[in-house]
């Protein structure tokens, strides 16, 4: 039996949530350097659905699989890649933490050193999620609701990644901070935008990694809204949809107060209310 | 026993292979059997979700449907489960565990599919979901053969590199199907998943055909499809990671081999990235930009 070495760190979170942000400044301040380092090239982080990596440790072409094969087979796949490596890994996450039909964790405890969960208002999210997507506000708010929502679900042709079951966005929420077994740091990206520093700094007190007040200060500013824009412009960004206008946006919080209605608000608030109370995201009366 | 022909191979299996081309009377190079298969290999080099390989073994197990154990490139024995449909096993047989025996054979098996033109085959390469196959179908839709698809056997002939006819069907998405007005009614690939076998209408099945052109498909963020010429340690990287099952290669020991073999691939043949727009996939559009840009003399009859 293989030895596991719990050198895992998922770094979970719902779309649109600031994950990219999170690993870019990981990637900054690990990288020992004092410039920014290439939006495309975020090599700190694994990616959970991507399907050339699950590939690479079942050796099978993952579309002559059906979704629930995948699914029992993932777990193997990241306790593959544990293995694999020495040193700590971080694994980007969209799915909610979740059972498999054979009864695993599909994010093992075994080799799982910790997770960090992103979390932001779904009000926000929802503004974000429609230009990321190019879609109707209507129906973003419809997939943060939809109890059934998954990403890369579209069985009639053969999506870029592993289908990610997301849920809504509070049994996402949950599943991550209350249902799974692991010692979460639950990061707000308000807190992110309001106090960078302070933040970073208790993600990598978290992670265990010591750094001067500078060189944080340096990763922040090498990650800053306006360094990643100017890089999007230059250099473009593999990780954009095609038909979005830019990736780095506005990075900004309450721009759904410019944007949505009373109504969009109500659809939200009401699926939501109790975790968005708890995280402070219920709109002021 | 049944006898095929497929890669280059004259294969006697006593399971029917219904989708390989027959080939009565040849003198068989690998045996298919049914048997035990060992539960490990002794001198494992490398251990997988789903596979083991040493030098000259590999035993493929997928729980459920059957455990498949290649050896020395020529055997390879098969133990299904009681439950398995025959679309089950044959799928990873002629997937993942073919590409295990061409590896023990010293092969260079290139993840693409594979078209016949007057200047030789072109191969089409690329990552899972860029569209090889679907490209390929669509280049025969114009007229064009295909040698292959998901799997394109290359070996050497006294010297020349030569694309070997591999098996006469397309694996292609329901959206492709849609997309290129086929007939819908085709057999899945296996129950749960809405991949179909198309046959290939036009399927070169001659001898091996010498490469002219090794495409390599990819997607970028640009509503134009455009071009460029590979070359150096890029194309030579290109080409590794286009490698069917590279992942098998280090327990098989035949990663000393491939890189030899690829050396003289890069130093012989002209690789071409052509970038297409993610969405929306003009698939025909596509196909009509390979003919113009790289099929000079038009069709192969």
């Amino acid at each position: 039996m293989d030895y596991m070495n719990k050198n895992v760190v998922w770094l979970a979170s719902y779309p649109k949530s600031g994950n990219t942000w999170l690993r870019i400044l990981l990637n900054n301040i690990l990288s020992n350097s004092t410039e920014p380092t290439s939006i495309n090239q975020i090599n700190i982080a694994q990616l959970a659905s991507c399907r050339e990596l699950f590939e690479l440790y079942t050796g099978i072409n993952a579309s002559d699989l059906t979704d629930s094969e995948i699914f029992n087979m993932r777990p193997r796949v990241y306790e593959k890649l544990s293995i694999s490596s020495q040193a700590d890994l971080f694994i980007k996450v969209h799915d909610a933490w979740q059972i498999t039909p054979k009864g695993k964790e599909l994010f093992p405890s075994r080799i799982t050193k910790g997770g960090i969960y992103l979390i932001r208002n779904p009000l926000d999210i929802s503004v974000s999620l429609a230009y990321h997507n190019s879609i109707p506000i209507k129906e973003s708010i419809d997939r943060l609701n939809d109890n059934n929502f998954s990403l890369s679900s579209d069985r009639t042709k053969l999506p870029t990644q592993l289908r990610q079951n997301l849920f809504n966005w509070s049994y996402h929420v949950t599943s991550w901070i209350h249902n799974s077994p692991i010692d979460i740091l639950v990061i707000r990206y308000e807190d992110m935008i309001t106090n960078i520093h302070k933040t970073f700094s208790q993600i990598l007190i978290y992670l265990g990694l010591e750094f001067t007040p500078e060189e944080i200060d340096k990763a922040i500013e090498n990650s800053s809204l306006k360094n990643l824009k100017e890089q999007e412009k230059q250099i473009g960004f593999t990780e954009k949809p095609q038909n979005a206008e830019c990736f780095f946006r506005k990075g900004e919080k309450d721009s759904w107060k410019q944007i949505l209605n009373e109504g969009s608000v109500k659809s939200i608030t009401s699926t939501h209310y109790r975790l968005m109370d708890k995280f402070g995201y219920l709109p002021e009366e | 026993m049944f006898k095929y022909q497929v890669y280059g191979l004259a294969i006697e299996s006593e399971l029917e292979l219904v989708d390989l081309i027959e080939s009565p009377g040849s003198i068989s190079e690998v045996s298919i059997k049914y048997g035990i298969v060992p539960e490990h290999l002794p001198k494992s080099k490398q251990v997988g979700v789903l596979f083991e390989a040493a030098p000259n073994e590999f035993i493929f197990r997928f729980e459920g449907i059957a455990a498949y154990w290649v050896r020395n490139g020529n055997e390879i024995i098969i133990h299904p489960n009681k439950s398995t449909s025959s679309d089950d096993l044959v799928v990873f047989l002629l997937g993942s565990v073919m590409g295990a025996l061409l590896h023990q054979r010293n092969s260079l098996p290139l993840h693409g599919s594979a078209i016949a033109t007057l200047e030789g085959a072109i191969i089409i390469t690329g990552r899972s979901t860029v569209g090889k196959s679907s490209l390929a179908a669509a280049l025969c839709e114009r007229g064009y053969q295909a040698l292959a698809d998901d799997i394109s056997v290359i070996t050497e002939d006294n010297g020349t590199f030569v694309l070997n006819p591999g098996i006469p069907f397309f694996k292609l998405w329901k959206d492709t199907i849609s997309h290129l007005n086929f007939n819908p009614q085709m057999k899945r690939v296996r129950s749960g998943i809405e991949k179909y076998k198309k046959p290939i209408n036009r399927f070169y099945n001659s001898k091996a055909l010498p490469i002219s052109l090794i495409i390599n498909l990819a997607i970028k963020n640009s509503p134009n499809i455009s071009h460029k010429e590979i070359h150096g340690s890029e194309k030579f990287t290109l080409l590794r990671n286009n490698t069917y099952r590279m992942e098998f290669m280090e327990g098989l020991d035949s990663t000393e081999n491939h890189f030899h073999q690829l050396m003289k691939l890069v130093n012989s043949h002209r690789l071409i990235l052509i970038e297409r727009p993610k969405f929306p996939l003009d698939i025909l559009e596509l196909a009509k930009y390979v003919e113009d840009n790289f099929i000079p003399n038009g069709l192969h009859e």
